[in-house]
């Protein structure tokens, strides 16, 4: 689902979360407010999450790495607060974690999972 | 089973994340873009960034990194931007830093030491190269910059010295033996040939306000105090090297500002008496503030071009003082001047203006900003052309007046968007604009443009795909 730069406003509902089987939910350069849902995590299959140039706010979710798919996670230039969640950088398909621009604090959460050792392997069954 | 390396590109700058960098982030061979720039961060920058393999743009200016930058850059073969910027590193520069590849560089505001090699300035691909290379706040240069001069150290991918310094300006020497020109304010050479019965000419681009010496080097002759006359168009004696009248202000030689005003009069002013005689002109006040007011002065340089563009702005604002009240932000950082929009990297270069007339209703909403008046008119100061890293320019819906300098934006390689619909232009289509390969919108709707457009293949590819609106 795509809905970029169209002058939305409002707030995301929690509902979205039951769709479940959706890969990609961008919604770009709006002018969206309030938290990012917890229910985001329930898209299991997500791969691409686009949030950024709204006004979001409050925290990140843990549940976002829930998406144990996520490529790309772009939240940038929103107006979030609080500690980035632990282990938001354990999801093993992500390429491209974007949290510029925001007022985030705390600490930098560990990068457990990026190592050569570590990132995403295929078993080849013959 | 086969493990494949997904490149991994994390941006955190422009938050507020304290304390140190986790260690095992050092250890991800998987990161190729590491942005952790204008945050609160802290601590050493340990041996182990050496693991960072598959690393291309390493950004964390604007923390509070401390201690030496250990020397481990020769083995990141992707490498190719630094921004180590406004940290509290010493010690000297790694020299692996200065390996192939590189386009851009940036170690300003620290209390680093070192030299710029020379051969790295002139290599393939090499687009910035900032460094605290002012002489004049210490005996010596805390780090010497042998680029400073060359042109693609501060205007990316122009390489012909007609196009970065007024034909005016420009200086030949008829040589028939080895010589030396020297610039005696910035104390460095200009130009050499070494060798006996050899002969040639040589164009150099030469400062109004500037002052030079050169050296016979076989005669063993050297003459001193050298200026740049244009009506005679050659460099004539002086007794001494000339203090320039600023605002009533002396600014003489060894002026801790003299250097950067050489280098904008020498790039800019097409007219010395404008500048520093018409007390009206909106380049006269700019001159003024920059060189007897400006706090921010050191922060910008005069061999990254952020000088200039700091110059070329203040004149904007200088120009159209109906809406800008530019005492209320001329203290801030360019990058945060209305309008402006710097690379999210490194802050430093302008790469959009935005002055639409909804986007300037917007600020004058808010009072601390100085915009009082909604409406930009006047024409087009053809010098905005001097900031070569834009990638938009937008000035719809305003009563700008007059014609478009042609060749205006022809020095604007990344240019893409130049948006100008719903004001009152006249003339000819501003030509040089689709001189960038990157223009894929050009939006002249709603004026009075007139003739004809030029030939097709001076498009860019890309243009016909997006929008072209006259």
């Amino acid at each position: 689902m795509r809905i970029g730069n169209a002058d939305l406003t409002g707030t995301i509902p929690p509902e979205l979360g039951r769709l479940s089987y959706l890969k990609e939910l961008t919604l770009s350069n709006n002018r969206l407010s309030g938290p990012i849902p917890s229910e985001i995590g329930r898209m299991k299959l997500l791969e691409v999450l686009q949030l950024d140039r709204n006004n979001f706010t409050g925290i990140l979710p843990s549940t976002i790495s829930h998406c144990a798919q996520l490529r790309r996670l772009d939240v940038s230039q929103n107006k979030l607060s609080g500690p980035l969640p632990n282990g938001i950088f354990d999801t093993i398909t992500l390429q491209e974690a974007w949290f510029s621009m925001n007022a985030l604090n705390g600490s930098i959460p560990a990068f457990l999972n990026t190592n050569i050792t570590s990132r995403k392997c295929f078993l080849f069954e013959n | 089973m086969i493990c494949v390396i997904l490149p991994l590109s994390v941006r955190l700058n422009r938050n507020n994340f304290w304390g140190e960098v986790p260690s095992d982030l050092w250890h991800s061979r998987s990161l190729t873009e590491l942005w952790i720039n204008n945050n609160n961060l802290a601590g050493t920058f340990p041996e182990d960034v050496k693991h960072l393999y598959s690393i291309s743009s390493f950004g964390i200016s604007g923390n509070s990194f401390t201690g030496t930058i250990p020397d481990i850059f020769g083995n990141f073969t992707n490498l190719n931007t630094i921004i180590f910027s406004s940290n509290s590193f010493t010690g000297p520069i790694p020299p692996s830093i200065f390996k192939e590849g590189m386009s851009r560089i940036d170690l300003s505001d620290n209390e680093l030491t070192g030299t710029v090699p020379p051969t790295f300035c002139d290599q393939e691909g090499l687009n910035s190269i900032t460094v605290d290379d002012s002489p004049w706040f210490n005996d010596k240069p805390k780090v010497e910059c042998k680029c400073c001069g060359k042109p693609k150290c501060y205007i990316s991918v122009i390489t012909d010295i007609s196009r970065v310094c007024l034909p005016n300006n420009i200086y030949t020497i008829n040589f028939d033996e080895g010589y030396t020109v020297n610039d005696l304010v910035a104390n460095r050479t200009l130009s050499e040939t070494i060798g006996e019965n050899i002969a040639g000419t040589k164009d150099i681009c030469i400062s109004p306000t500037g002052c030079y010496s050169i050296s016979e080097t076989n005669k063993g002759n050297t003459f001193s105090n050298l200026k740049y006359s244009s009506s005679s168009t050659g460099l004539t004696n002086q007794e001494e090297c000339d203090a320039v009248q600023v605002c009533g202000h002396s600014i003489g030689q060894n002026h801790s500002r003299r250097k950067g005003m050489n280098r904008l009069t020498q790039l800019l002013a097409s007219s010395l008496d404008v500048v520093f005689n018409d007390t009206q002109s909106p380049e006269y006040k700019a001159m003024c503030w920059l060189i007897t007011e400006d706090d921010k002065y050191s922060e910008y340089k005069v061999c990254d071009g952020t000088l200039l563009q700091r110059f070329v702005m203040a004149v904007f604002y200088f120009s159209q003082e109906d809406t800008f009240d530019f005492d209320k932000f001329s203290s801030h950082s360019t990058c945060d001047w209305p309008g402006v929009k710097c690379d999210e990297l490194g802050d430093r270069f302008i790469e959009g203006l935005s002055f639409d007339n909804d986007t300037i209703s917007e600020m004058s909403s808010d009072e601390t900003l100085g915009v009082k008046n909604v409406t930009l008119s006047g024409r087009l100061r053809a010098n905005i052309g001097s900031l070569s890293r834009l990638k938009s320019f937008s000035i719809n819906g305003n009563a700008f007046t007059g014609t478009i300098d042609p060749f205006m934006f022809s020095n604007v390689p990344e240019l893409e968007i130049f948006q100008a619909n719903y004001n009152h232009f006249e003339g000819d289509f501003p030509t040089a604009v689709v001189y960038s390969q990157k223009i894929r919108e050009i939006d002249m709707s709603n004026n009075m443009l007139q003739g004809t457009l030029v030939d097709n293949a001076l498009y860019s590819p890309d243009l016909g795909k997006y929008l072209l609106c006259l």
